[in-house]
């Protein structure tokens, strides 16, 4: 049975009806795109094991193959189930109030994300790659003007990303003669040392696509505007799987092909190119930090964070070693897992308020305790703290940079992980804690789906904090499977090259702590309840000074000194402005093309002297 | 038997922070002409405070508190004391410097949760303090990488035995200089005590702790002391064949940044993390460089 | 009567027929011409079968090749001619709520079609400038016909360069004769004297008109005026037909007329390398001036000319998979622009404004066109699933084997792709933006069906590329062996009908 195909033409043909015929009825749609993930899902669980399943297509010249790798399944399974839970709080997130049209698109993009991870041939990749871009602009667009700009931008990056995939894959094509992804870069690693211009410029044709959509190095912007504007169960889909496509591609491409053959420079034992990626990556996860430090807008915030994450996978990926590759892996999905949770809970704040900018909020952990836990298990795994899922990955990927002897690389990876307290306290706090604003003062906690899936997701960041091995055991299968080699570790060990850990005994110190201060707390005497307004004041009473809760919350430029302190740096290396730069001069060029040389009176001209021109050259002759 | 012996070890790390905080008290007093309390005040301060009736803003405050306490006891089980642990581990020094800040983020959530701007300003500069020398303090981290391929504590000290000669504060004295400027920054004392700055923020953190809510952050800070103190004499001074040597060593260090903070006026946040980043920073690489090379 | 020349005389009587018959009842314009289209179509795919077997040609008047003029029915030319008058026969179907369009316009429309088809068919290059003359002329009073403004001044331009580049057609022409003394393509194509520097400029020369239609650098700047003067109907047929007629006829020039073994020698590669340059050009600034364009028939004749920059490219290639994704792309060209002028015509009407950035919201009136503008747009720049993509894949994938200056139109091509990927999603969103626009909802039964009727044309090959299969093969076929093929078959007559 034709299992994947049958699942990708499912994901398009429920897009579709969905699109045609249910546009008036926007809750069947979203039960539609909830009963199409669970498909996939259940895909996915069938798919478990049969390992020789290829389904090939011939059209036209091209032969369309899928195949069932492990790796790829890995991928897919994981982002399934992901999808699954996101769709289960979409269900609860469109209501009346808040309905967009998104989910026909969504639906068909569940298929494109089939296609990605389980593409044997380039022409097959190019497809899904592609219908993946233009369904997520109209997704993130969604009819909203504001939200327009933010999606052009993103498509403008993706159709670069498009193009120079058409030409990385042609040029390999050209080259080894095989559309097949993993023999084409086999057949290209045999030819290192021999035509290392050529191989160069698949490279970095391919670096520009991946880190265009992983928003890797001088891409780092389109996160902040995309998920921002995106539709805030969407930017849960988008941060959390969407965004780790660019790394799945470096890893079916530039790392496989650096590990095979290789004979060029090298530094610190690892290739001159993936150390310079490195480098890009390390830059990447310092300045999401630092500009995530900045940020107001909780949305945007976040974007930057899952920015910072994505260059410390870069950076994990560039080590070279099958560590490193389980490493990024590892922090891939638990990333996927732990920045859906934190979206998902600013989704559900932003269904009971309607705010985005942090400073407007305030104290809605107070109300809604299920997203405020949520996202403080979220930010304690964003924040690499044990004993959340969070902490083993970035451990890994620290232990992979000492066991390369990457020191210099790891100093900017410590900055933005110890950043990341810096910017995700920030929005625990401007968001569920301060003070409660009294338009918010009665608002209701999470609707019962949305809860449901936020604890589900909970639960699981903490299980694996504790238990790694239930991701890291079928990582290293699939990357055994992809690779060749495996990497030692336990069902709760993790071991690293400089100290092993057993995380599942980090765990059980923290809660015996726990319960000791636990102890201690319900030793001590009895403690009262006050409402937040009433604090120290020195003195004073806020009534005196007219003050109310919104002005009595500390948000608006929470590290005022520290920016004073960045910001002419971040000012001064901004890739977005020379973007912004650039796209202004290209529409000026574009203006001026239109006026210039479609402009009426040169024709004439042109035809004639072009006419001389050939007569001459022929009387001359 | 694990229990007890972890059990044991948190309350000897209250005790003796305790201790420490009592000390410094006096320490400082005297350098200021002042007669002081008496070195056991702590203790007193301690227990009274949990004797005494609390205010609690909102359950995320009571919740902040424990986790804060927490974290840093759980911290604290992986710190080697002369080489002894509560339970075997590998007491990799990563593991400790990213379980203390899950008791920061607690405390930090515990006093947001209470309302007060203060308390948030305060905690804003803490954790910019933080950046400051976690950057310079994972470098030296990166040396011993570099020197002898270990982040473990407990491997560390074992490899300084035999000697002043072999402790790493006479083979690395740039990179020791480096430690103990970020331990002055850890132990938020002068002049990297901005985020406190009882003049200017009214303590900060603590302003709106009372009760045994003040009494956990005094606990807090005392174990605090004994993690930071403890993984510098593991680090750089060799560890200590004793207990008792071990915890002498901590004392001096302690003393040493109480007498420090007894002469310095205060930085500004952002003047704090420039200092931290460019001198012990630039320390920090030098050793680096010279461990590589 | 088993003769192709049929396909020719179909809308030839038409238009002997249409002057008369207006007199009696005003609409009769309209229906004959559709009328004939249709007949054309229906009799053209009742040869296909036939000629796939094997091409045939056709003699006029019983005058042997050198000296009469004949015409050759190919699977490529027949394609292309049933495409043409389906585009005719759907260009108007679309146009029938526009009411009180007078008899000419539909006499000189008719003889648009029927000059656009004659180039394709026939074998003769004197022919081939009698019906260019013809096709130019109507084509000159059909923008005028547009009724706006700006619709004599654009036709005005138009006209000097289509005259222009016409005579040089001629001169080219007049070389030709002087030096071989015939002017058949199949004769010329077996010719064996001709001095390279000649062969260069007769052939650039014959090239010029056909490169000014389809709107290749530098004769492209006609574009702006045209489309911004004609009417929405014709911009269509100007993008569909006449670009459609002038690719065919590049492709017969420059692969059989200047085959290697014939007399132009090397002049052909030449000549293919100068498409390729200057295909590439022409991608560049036609989506580059597309881009921040705001007038929307205009956005479209500028995509139009990116468009025929990457047939020229492909052209210009002239392999076997080039061949193919150019037979693709025209199909791909001639549908989408169809569609998309339609539905920019019915939003013109609708909403009164000529900008497409006005018609903030219209698709949330409008969903069906504005879905359709979405899918026309993605066939375009090469989404997968539609017919674009694989057209655009074949030639890129042949330009990157070639290497050397194809890496150059590979690149034009990828980088045009941007531009216009960015501003046809632009489009395509603006119409299902939020706004305030308020709109009466009218039914225009006659858009709906010839629309959709487009968007499976486009779909179709892109799902299944299998199903042109045999049509691309036969045709790829015919234009790479010329010999053996066209001037085997004329010569001979053996294949006479």
């Amino acid at each position: 049975m034709n299992l994947i195909s049958t699942g990708i033409l499912t994901c398009f043909t429920a897009g579709l009806f969905s699109l045609i015929f249910l546009q008036r009825v926007k809750k069947l749609q979203w039960i539609i795109f909830f009963i199409t993930a669970l498909f996939m899902a259940a895909v996915a669980y069938r798919l478990y094991g049969s390992w020789q399943l290829t389904e090939s297509y011939q059209t036209g010249i091209f032969l369309l193959t899928f195949h069932n790798g492990y790796f790829g399944w890995i991928f897919f399974g994981m982002t399934s189930i992901v999808t699954l839970l996101i769709a289960l709080f979409s269900l609860s997130y469109n209501d009346k109030k808040h309905a967009t049209a998104i989910a026909p698109l969504w639906t068909m993009l569940l298929g494109a994300n089939a296609g990605i991870f389980f593409a044997a041939d380039w022409i097959t990749f190019i497809i899904a790659w592609e219908i993946m871009g233009w369904t997520s602009f109209f997704i993130i667009a969604h009819g909203k003007p504001k939200s327009f700009k933010a999606g052009i931008y993103y498509y403008s990056l993706s159709m670069i990303g498009a193009v120079t995939l058409l030409a990385a894959v042609f040029i390999l094509y050209t080259a080894t003669g095989t559309m097949n992804i993993s023999d084409s870069i086999k057949a290209l690693s045999g030819l290192w040392g021999n035509r290392d211009g050529m191989i160069y410029t698949v490279v970095t044709l391919f670096a520009v696509t991946f880190f265009a959509k992983a928003a890797i190095g001088p891409f780092y912007m389109w996160p902040a505007k995309a998920h921002a504007e995106a539709p805030d169960d969407f930017s849960s889909f988008l941060s959390g799987i969407m965004i780790k496509y660019g790394i799945f591609g470096l890893l079916i491409t530039i790392v496989p092909l650096f590990r095979m053959n290789y004979s060029g420079p090298v530094v610190w034992n690892i290739p001159l190119a993936l150390y310079l990626m490195g480098w890009i990556g390390a830059l990447t996860a310092v300045s999401g930090t630092l500009l995530a430090v900045r940020e107001n807008d909780m949305k945007r915030l976040m974007a930057f964070s899952t920015v910072s994450n994505i260059g410390f996978i870069t950076l994990a990926l560039s080590v070279n070693t099958v560590f490193g590759i389980v490493a990024a892996v590892y922090h891939t999905f638990n990333h996927m897992v732990f920045k859906g949770t934190i979206f998902l809970s600013m989704a559900s704040v932003k269904f009971r308020t309607g705010e985005r900018d942090m400073h407007k909020l305030g104290g809605i952990g107070y109300r809604m305790p299920i997203a405020f836990f949520a996202f403080l298990i979220g930010i304690i795994s964003a924040a690499g703290i044990p004993p959340m899922a969070g902490f083993s990955s970035k451990w890994m990927i620290f232990q992979s940079l000492f066991g390369e002897k990457l020191l210099f690389l790891a100093i900017p990876a410590f900055l933005a992980s110890t950043g990341a307290f810096l910017y995700l306290y920030r929005g625990l706090h401007s968001i569920y804690l301060g003070q409660l604003s009294p338009r918010f003062s009665s608002i209701k906690p999470a609707p019962p789906l949305q809860s449901i899936t936020m604890i589900l997701m909970m639960l699981s960041i903490f299980v694996v904090g504790a238990f790694p091995g239930i991701f890291l055991t079928p990582i290293r299968g699939a990357i055994a499977a992809f690779t060749g080699e495996t990497i030692s570790a336990g069902f709760t060990t993790i071991s690293g090259v400089t100290a092993n850990v057993n995380l599942f005994m980090v765990s059980l110190t923290f809660i015996g702590s726990f319960l000791l201060v636990l102890f201690l707390y319900v030793v001590g005497k009895k403690r009262r309840h006050v409402e937040p307004l009433d604090s120290y004041m020195s003195g004073e009473y806020p009534e005196d000074w007219n003050m109310i809760p919104e002005q009595y919350h500390y948000a608006f430029r929470f590290y005022e000194p520290f920016e004073k302190m960045i910001n002419p740096t971040l000012e001064r290396y901004s890739f977005e402005n020379w973007f912004e730069n650039f796209i202004y001069n290209t529409k000026r060029f574009s203006t001026s093309l239109g006026r210039w040389l479609y402009r009426q009176q040169l024709g004439a001209f042109i035809v004639i002297t072009a006419l001389t021109l050939i007569i001459l050259t022929g009387v001359v002759w | 038997m694990v229990v007890l012996t972890s059990l044991f070890l948190a309350f000897s790390a209250m005790v003796v922070g305790l201790l420490f905080m009592g000390i410094g008290r006096k320490v400082t007093a005297r350098l200021q002409r002042r007669y002081g309390p008496p070195f056991w005040q702590s203790y007193i301060d301690v227990i009274k405070c949990f004797s005494r009736n609390s205010i609690s803003h909102s359950y995320i405050q009571d919740l902040g508190s424990m986790m804060g306490l927490a974290g840093l006891i759980a911290a604290a089980m992986f710190v080697p004391i002369a080489g002894w642990l509560p339970f075997p581990s590998a007491s990799p020094i990563i593991v400790i410097l990213y379980l203390m800040p899950i008791g920061y983020l607690g405390m930090a959530m515990g006093v947001s949760a209470s309302g007060n701007p203060l308390a948030a300003i305060g905690i804003g500069r803490a954790l910019t303090l933080m950046l400051g020398y976690e950057v310079p303090y994972a470098i030296l981290l990166l040396t011993f990488i570099a020197s002898s391929n270990t982040s473990s504590l407990a491997v560390l000290s074992d490899l300084q035995t035999g000697g002043i000669g072999n402790w790493f504060a006479v083979k690395m004295p740039i990179g020791f200089i480096a430690s103990i400027i970020c331990l002055q920054a850890m132990l938020a004392e002068k002049p990297f005590d901005t985020m406190i700055a009882p003049a200017e923020i009214a303590s900060g953190p603590m302003v709106e702790l009372s009760g045994k809510f003040l009494g956990m952050a005094f606990l807090q800070h005392a174990v605090a002391i004994f993690i930071e103190t403890g993984l510098i004499v593991n680090m750089y001074l060799g560890g200590g064949a004793t207990v008792l040597s071990f915890v002498f060593k901590q004392f001096l260090l302690y003393t040493f940044a109480m007498a420090v903070n007894g002469i310095y006026g205060r930085y500004r946040v952002e003047q704090a993390v420039k200092f931290l980043w460019i001198f012990a920073g630039s320390l920090a690489v030098i050793q680096l460089l010279i461990n590589i090379f | 009567m088993n003769n192709a020349l049929l396909l020719l005389a179909f809308p030839l009587t038409a238009v002997f027929l249409i002057p008369v018959g207006t007199v009696f009842y005003k609409g009769f314009g309209r229906f004959l011409s559709m009328l004939s289209y249709l007949a054309g179509i229906v009799y053209g795919i009742y040869l296909f079968p036939s000629i796939l077997a094997g091409s045939k040609t056709v003699i006029v008047g019983n005058w042997a090749p050198p000296f009469g003029i004949n015409l050759f029915i190919s699977p490529f030319s027949l394609g292309l001619v049933i495409l043409i008058f389906s585009a005719a026969f759907i260009i108007m179907v679309t146009d029938l709520q526009n009411k009180g369009k007078s008899g000419q316009y539909y006499l000189l429309y008719t003889l648009f079609v029927m000059a656009s088809a004659g180039m394709v068919l026939t074998g003769d290059i004197f022919n081939l400038f009698v019906f260019l003359e013809i096709g130019g002329i109507a084509s000159f009073a059909l923008i005028a016909a547009g009724a706006s403004p700006m619709g004599s001044a654009g036709s005005l331009r138009y006209l000097i360069q289509a005259q222009i580049t016409s005579l040089s057609m001629l001169a080219g022409i007049i070389l030709i004769y002087s030096a071989s003394g015939v002017l058949n393509i199949a004769v010329l194509a077996q010719f064996k004297t001709f001095n390279p520097a000649f062969a260069f400029l007769a052939l650039a020369l014959l090239l010029f008109p056909f490169m000014l239609e389809s709107k290749l650098f530098p004769l492209h700047t006609w574009v702006g005026g045209a489309y911004l003067g004609a009417d929405h109907p014709f911009a269509a047929s100007m993008s569909g037909i006449a670009a459609t007629a002038a690719g065919a006829v590049m492709l017969r020039i420059v692969l059989t007329l200047a085959n290697p073994q014939s007399g132009f020698g090397t002049a052909g590669k030449s000549i293919q390398t100068m498409l390729i340059i200057l295909g590439g050009i022409t991608v560049l600034i036609g989506e580059g001036a597309a881009f921040t364009e705001k007038n929307f028939k205009k956005t479209l004749g500028y995509s139009s000319a990116g468009q025929m920059g990457i047939i020229a490219v492909g052209i210009g290639l002239a392999t076997k998979d080039a061949l193919a994704g150019v037979l693709f792309l025209i199909l791909n060209h001639t549908a989408a622009k169809i569609l998309l002028f339609s539905v920019a015509g019915l939003f013109s009407k609708v909403s009164g404004k000529e900008k497409w950035a006005d018609m903030k919201g219209i698709g949330r009136i409008y969903p069906l066109p504005a879905a359709l503008f979405a899918a026309g747009a993605m066939a375009l720049f090469g989404i997968p699933m539609f017919s674009g993509f694989w057209g655009k894949l074949y030639v890129l994938k042949s330009a990157f084997a070639l290497g050397g200056l194809a890496y150059a139109g590979a690149g034009a091509i990828l980088l045009g792709t941007i531009f216009e990927g960015i501003y046809f999603m632009k489009i395509s969103h603006t119409f299902f933006e939020k706004s305030d626009i308020s709109l009466e909802r009218k039914h225009y039964p006659f858009f709906g069906i010839p629309a959709l009727f487009l968007a499976a044309v486009l779909l179709a090959p892109g799902l299944f590329p299998s199903i042109l299969g045999p049509w691309v093969q036969a045709s790829v076929k015919e234009l790479l062996n010329p010999i053996s093929g066209y001037v085997h078959i004329i010569l001979t007559s053996g294949g006479a009908m």
